[in-house]
């Protein structure tokens, strides 16, 4: 079997879209056990033969990361589509839907352990400790999400990726009262990302609330 | 496969354009002055842009209670003993139009910036998405009352009928969006809305039966924007529900 093999299989993409379709304004625990539960115990029959270390991947650039790192430490892998985890995904938000952070929380951490260069799936993570007040690892997710966004995401995602990093980031840093170190994360996104009118805003807001501190 | 792009877009549309209007206050009849700094403006702008990576993240409900009700309390409380009829506008036209109608009424009125009713806006979408409609469609239904031409607004009400399967009601409203987009949408998007609103009433023709109609609003979506990605899966739908019907001892 080959190490790398990012080819999405055709009827879990189908079913993850039904699953996406039913997620909008439908009934939860019918998003769940209807789609999202089925479609990863669908996937994790289809990996339970693999004895190697499992990533998923979105893009060749991720899945040779994963496979470079693994050379460092020795370790063999198999890298194969991201759809596990996007289900994962969509499953932490129904899970976050029907108020079960705990669970949202361990689908995003299984999500990460499989494409920890997923600046999405970062990112959401680090909102759920923010939200559950464990500031040093929604920091530390944070600042992952970033160097992911930055290297690893599809093209067409890297902005959005990007912009959603370095703002919760800069929204954690505001929320602590870590003025100067909001303002450089806005500048550094803005330096990543010139178009970025929030951004922008951001530093506007950071400069009235130092004003008012008597910086 | 079908809706789950119709779910994609409505987040992105959502999202599209979150740099809000900037529009100063204005006095809706001669001799009002306009009030100055009822909230902290830059605050409020924190808090939407705030909430709207919240929503972005999957978190509905702490968008709801860390932003968009602090908004909408903070500009309650300012304005709640005013005797003054308040709209909260996107579109520089809509202070005219709605200025216009106030001082038809005998009103006084003061337009402010589009945060007020785009808090309520987005409350109200969080609200839909861990599937409370009917507090989704009451925020709703004041949003629009602050801004009564807003397309956005309205299509997201009509979304909620269309979830709730009452063709109708939301067709009425997804044509009287697609009739204000180009004059009233937030500047820039206007054929984005109208786009939307389209894309809106021909889903229902394509519900209720009218699959001819459906597929004559998706072409001319797409003869508008060829890269119109929703259009073109809703016209491989009809394509695949011709195919059914069509089929011989189905």
């Amino acid at each position: 079997m080959p190490v790398i093999d990012l080819a999405p299989d055709p009827l879990l993409a189908d079913a993850l879209q039904e699953g996406l379709a039913a997620l909008r304004g439908g009934n939860a625990r019918l998003a769940l056990d209807g789609y999202f539960n089925k479609i990863i115990a669908a996937y994790q029959a289809r990996y339970r033969d693999i004895r190697e270390r499992l990533y998923c991947a979105r893009t060749q650039a991720e899945a040779s990361r994963y496979l470079q790192e693994a050379a460092g430490r020795q370790q063999s892998v198999r890298i194969v589509e991201a759809g596990l985890v996007q289900a994962y995904a969509y499953r932490a938000y129904e899970l976050m839907v029907l108020n079960d952070m705990s669970g949202a929380v361990e689908s995003l951490e299984r999500a990460r352990d499989l494409s920890p260069g997923n600046a999405d799936i970062l990112s959401r993570l680090a909102v759920l400790y923010k939200a559950r007040q464990k500031v040093p690892q929604a920091l530390e997710t944070y600042q992952a999400a970033v160097l992911a966004a930055s290297e690893l995401s599809p093209p067409d995602r890297r902005w959005e990726e990007l912009h959603d990093a370095y703002h919760g980031l800069g929204g954690m840093f505001l929320a602590m009262g870590r003025l100067d170190e909001a303002a450089a994360t806005y500048q550094q996104c803005l330096a990543a990302l010139p178009d970025d009118d929030d951004a922008n805003e951001e530093l506007a807001y950071i400069r009235q609330r130092q004003r008012a501190q008597g910086h | 496969m079908r809706a789950g792009v119709f779910a994609v877009l409505v987040l992105s549309c959502l999202f599209a354009g979150t740099g809000l209007v900037k529009a100063q206050e204005r006095e809706g009849t001669a001799g009002q002055p306009a009030p100055a700094d009822k909230v902290d403006q830059e605050e409020m702008r924190h808090l939407i842009r705030e909430g709207l990576q919240l929503l972005k993240s999957g978190q509905p409900r702490q968008a709801i209670d860390n932003d968009f009700d602090k908004i909408i309390a903070a500009y309650e409380a300012a304005y709640k003993h005013g005797k003054v009829q308040v709209y909260s506008i996107a579109n520089p036209a809509e202070a005219l139009a709605y200025m216009a109608m106030a001082a038809k009424d005998g009103k006084h009125a003061v337009a402010l910036d589009d945060t007020w009713a785009y808090a309520l806006y987005f409350k109200g979408y969080a609200l839909v998405e861990v599937g409370d409609l009917a507090g989704g469609e009451a925020v709703l239904q004041q949003a629009q009352a602050m801004a009564p031409f807003n397309p956005q607004i309205m299509m997201e009400r009509a979304n909620i009928h269309k979830l709730r399967k009452e063709w109708p009601q939301a067709m009425e409203l997804y044509q009287e969006a697609a009739g204000f987009a180009s004059g009233f949408a937030r500047p820039g998007l206007e054929a984005d809305m109208e786009a939307k609103a389209n894309h809106g009433i021909a889903y229902i023709d394509s519900e209720t039966g009218k699959l001819d109609e459906a597929e004559a609003i998706y072409k001319k979506c797409l003869e508008k924007n060829p890269q119109d990605g929703y259009a073109k899966n809703e016209l491989q739908y009809i394509a695949e529900q011709r195919a059914k019907q069509a089929r011989p001892g189905r």
